[in-house]
C-alpha cells in the first residue's frame, strides 16, 4: 500500500522521528498520565507543594518569631506590616500561620504514618491470613469502630495529656479500624489475582508474599487512603486543639490559634479568618489530590 | 430472620464489653487521684482514704470493672465525680438534645447530598459535575467549627437573626445542625452519583425510554428509587460521624447536648461521666445500625441475601484460595 503524504500524516511522523524511544506504558505511566489530564487533582498537587515548601522556608518566609510578643502592637488589623494582623499578645498571626503549616503538616504526616503502620498492618494480615485470625482482628476492630472516631481520640488525649506525641498516639489508635478495613480491602481485591496463586505455587514464603507480590500491588489504593487521612487528621487535630483537648499553647498549631482568637471574635475576626483558611485550603487540597489519585490509579471506582 | 436478629442483639454484648473495657482500661491509666479531686485540695489524707475505699479504687482493677459492669446492667452507671448526680440521670435529658442535632443534621446532608448526587450524575462530565464535586469538596475540607464560627460571625454578630448559643429558642439548633449536616454531603453526593450513574445504565431505563416515559418520571420513579438503597445503607456509618462531629460543634455552640458533656467531663477528668456517655453512645450507634439494616430486609426483601449472607460471604471471601 502507498504511503498517504497528507499533512497530517506528516506532522505525526515528525512526532514519531522526533522522539528517541517509544514510551513504555507501565501502569505507574498511565496512572500519571490520566493524573495529569485530571485539573482540579493538579491543582491540587501543586497547592501541596507549595504547603510543603512553606513548611520547609517557614524560619525564611515568616517575618517574625511565632511566639515573640510585643506588647506594643496588639491585636492590630492587617497591615502592611502585619499581613494577618496580630494576636492579643502582639504575635503575627501570618507567622504563627506559616509556622502552623510545618506543625500541622508535620504532626498529620505522622499521624497517618502511625495510622498505616498499625491499622494498615493489622488489616494487611487479617486480609492474608483470612478465616479466624481475620474474624478475630475485625471484630475487635468492630468495637473500636461503635465509638466516634473523634471521641475516642479526645479520650486517650485526657488520658495521656497534652503534646504531640500523646496527640499522634491518640488519633493513631482512633483511626485504626478505618485504617484495617481499607487495607484489608485492598489486600482481598490483589489476593485472588492468578500471579498469587502463581507464586504460592512456586512456592514464595509468606512474609516475602505479603511484602513484594501483594503490598506493591495494593500500593495504588494504599496510597490514595493515606492521602486522604492526611485531611482527616489535620481536620480531626484541628478540632481537637480548638476545643482545648491534645495540643497546648503556645504551639502555632492552625486549631489552637484559631482557639486563641475565640474571644475576639466580636472586634477582631481576622484572628480567626486567616488560620481557618489555611485549614480550609490545606484540607481542600488534600482532598483534591487524594480524589484525583483516585480516578488516576483505579478509574473503575469513580 | 428472627435467628438473624437475635444473633446481631447478641452481637451487641461483646461490643459494649469491649467498649467499655477499653475506656476503662484507659481510666485506670490515668494520672492523679479521683477521690482528692471529689474531696478538693483541704481534705486531710484519712478523708481521702475513706473516700477511696467508698469508692472501691483500693481494689484490683479487674474486680472495679466487673463490680462497673453489673452496675451498668442494672442502669447504674456510677456517679459524676463532680456534681455527685447519677451519670445516667445527667445523660439522659441531654441524649434528646444530641439526638436531634444529629437526626436534623443527617437530614440536612442526606437531602441535600442526593439532590447534588442527582445532579452531578445527570450532568455527568460537564461544568455542573465538577461543581457540585467542588462544593461538597469543600464542605469535607473544612472543619465543622470553622463553618459553625463562619455561621456564627454572619447570622449572629452581623445579622441578628440567629442565637449565637444555647438553645432557649428552637433557632438555637439550626446553626449547629447546617454545621454538622454541610460537613456530611460530600459522602452522600458521591455515593448518590455512582449509584445514579449504575442504575441510569439499566435495562429498565432504557425500556421506560422506549416507552415514551418522561425524563423526569424516568429519574424519580424509575432510577432514584433503585439508586437511593445504598445511600439510605450508608446512614448508619453517617450518624457515628454526625455524633463526632456533633461534639465539636455542642461545645462551639454551648449546646447542652451529650457531646458538650463528655467533652466537659473529658476536661476536668471526670471519668465515670466519660465511660458512661461513651459507652450510651455506642449502644446507641449499635442499635440504630441493627435497625437500619432490619428496616431493609423488610422494605427489600432481594437485601437479605446480602445483609444476612454478609457475614458468611465476607469470610469466604477473606479464606485464602484452595489452589
Amino acid at each position: 500500500m502507498a504511503k498517504m503524504h497528507t499533512p497530517a500524516m506528516e506532522k505525526i511522523e515528525r512526532r514519531n522521528a522526533r522522539r528517541k524511544k517509544p514510551v513504555k506504558s507501565t501502569p505507574a505511566y498511565e496512572s500519571w498520565k490520566r493524573f495529569k489530564r485530571n485539573k482540579t487533582a493538579m491543582i491540587g498537587l501543586v497547592v501541596v507543594c507549595i504547603l510543603i515548601l512553606v513548611a520547609i522556608l517557614a524560619p525564611l518566609i515568616a517575618p517574625y518569631d511565632y511566639q515573640t510578643q510585643d506588647y506594643t502592637a496588639m491585636l492590630q488589623k492587617p497591615s502592611g506590616a502585619h499581613l494577618f494582623g496580630t494576636d492579643q499578645f502582639g504575635r503575627d498571626i501570618f507567622s504563627r500561620c506559616i509556622y502552623g503549616a510545618r506543625y500541622s503538616l508535620v504532626i498529620a504526616l505522622f499521624c497517618t504514618i502511625a495510622a498505616l503502620f498499625s491499622g494498615g498492618l493489622l488489616g494487611i494480615i487479617a486480609g492474608y491470613f483470612g478465616g479466624k485470625v481475620d474474624t478475630i482482628i475485625m471484630r475487635i476492630m468492630d468495637i473500636f469502630q461503635s465509638i466516634p472516631m473523634i471521641m475516642f481520640a479526645m479520650c486517650i488525649v485526657a488520658v495521656l495529656g497534652n503534646g504531640i506525641p500523646q496527640l499522634v498516639c491518640a488519633i493513631m489508635f482512633a483511626s485504626m479500624p478505618t485504617m484495617a478495613r481499607n487495607n484489608r480491602a485492598a489486600i482481598l481485591r490483589v489476593r485472588g489475582s492468578d500471579y498469587i496463586e502463581a507464586s504460592e505455587a512456586i512456592g514464595v514464603g509468606q512474609w516475602k508474599m505479603i511484602l513484594k507480590h501483594m503490598i506493591p500491588n495494593a500500593a495504588g489504593i494504599m496510597i490514595i487512603f493515606f492521602v486522604g487521612f492526611l485531611a482527616v487528621s489535620i481536620l480531626m487535630m484541628s478540632s481537637m486543639s480548638y476545643i482545648g483537648v491534645g495540643l497546648a499553647a503556645p504551639t502555632p498549631e492552625w486549631g489552637l490559634i484559631l482557639n486563641d482568637g475565640k474571644a475576639y471574635m466580636m472586634t477582631a475576626p481576622f484572628m480567626m479568618i486567616f488560620p481557618a483558611l489555611m485549614i480550609m485550603v490545606t484540607c481542600f487540597a488534600f482532598n483534591l489530590l487524594g480524589d484525583g489519585l483516585r480516578d488516576a490509579f483505579d478509574p473503575k471506582m469513580k | 430472620m428472627v435467628k438473624y436478629i437475635i444473633k446481631r442483639i447478641l452481637l451487641l454484648i461483646p461490643i459494649l464489653l469491649g467498649v467499655s473495657a477499653i475506656i476503662f482500661i484507659l481510666k485506670t491509666f490515668t494520672p492523679g487521684d479521683p477521690a482528692r479531686q471529689i474531696l478538693g485540695n483541704n481534705a486531710t489524707q484519712e478523708q481521702i482514704d475513706a473516700k477511696r475505699d467508698e469508692l472501691g479504687l483500693n481494689d484490683p482493677v479487674p474486680l472495679q470493672y466487673v463490680r462497673y459492669i453489673g452496675g451498668v446492667v442494672t442502669g447504674d452507671f456510677g456517679d459524676s465525680y463532680r456534681t455527685g448526680e447519677p451519670v445516667l440521670k445527667e445523660i439522659l435529658p441531654r441524649l434528646g438534645v444530641s439526638g436531634i442535632i444529629t437526626l436534623g443534621a443527617v437530614f440536612i446532608g442526606a437531602v441535600l447530598g442526593v439532590l447534588l448526587g442527582i445532579l452531578s450524575a445527570l450532568k455527568k462530565y460537564t461544568w455542573v459535575d465538577s461543581l457540585v464535586l467542588v462544593i461538597s469538596m469543600f464542605f469535607q475540607s473544612v472543619p465543622e467549627f470553622v463553618v459553625g464560627l463562619f455561621l456564627i460571625l454572619i447570622f449572629a454578630v452581623n445579622l441578628h437573626i440567629l442565637p449565637a448559643n444555647g438553645i432557649e429558642t428552637p433557632l438555637g439548633f439550626i446553626m449547629p445542625m447546617l454545621c454538622v449536616g454541610l460537613a456530611s454531603i460530600a459522602s452522600y453526593t458521591r455515593i448518590t452519583r455512582s449509584s445514579m450513574l449504575e442504575v441510569m445504565g439499566e435495562d429498565y431505563i432504557r425500556t421506560a425510554r422506549a416507552k415514551g416515559q418522561t425524563e423526569g418520571k424516568i429519574v424519580y420513579s424509575h432510577a432514584l428509587r433503585n439508586a437511593i438503597i445504598p445511600v439510605v445503607q450508608s446512614i448508619g456509618t453517617g450518624l457515628a460521624n454526625s455524633i463526632g462531629g456533633g461534639m465539636v460543634i455542642e461545645t462551639v455552640f454551648a449546646v447542652p447536648g451529650v457531646g458538650k458533656y463528655i467533652v466537659d467531663s473529658i476536661t476536668q477528668r471526670n471519668y465515670p461521666s466519660v465511660l458512661g456517655g461513651a459507652l450510651i453512645i455506642a449502644f446507641v450507634l449499635t442499635i440504630i445500625n441493627l435497625l437500619v439494616d432490619i428496616a431493609f430486609v423488610i422494605i427489600d426483601p432481594r437485601l437479605k441475601t446480602t445483609i444476612i449472607a454478609g457475614g458468611a460471604k465476607r469470610k469466604k471471601a477473606a479464606k485464602p484460595k484452595a489452589a
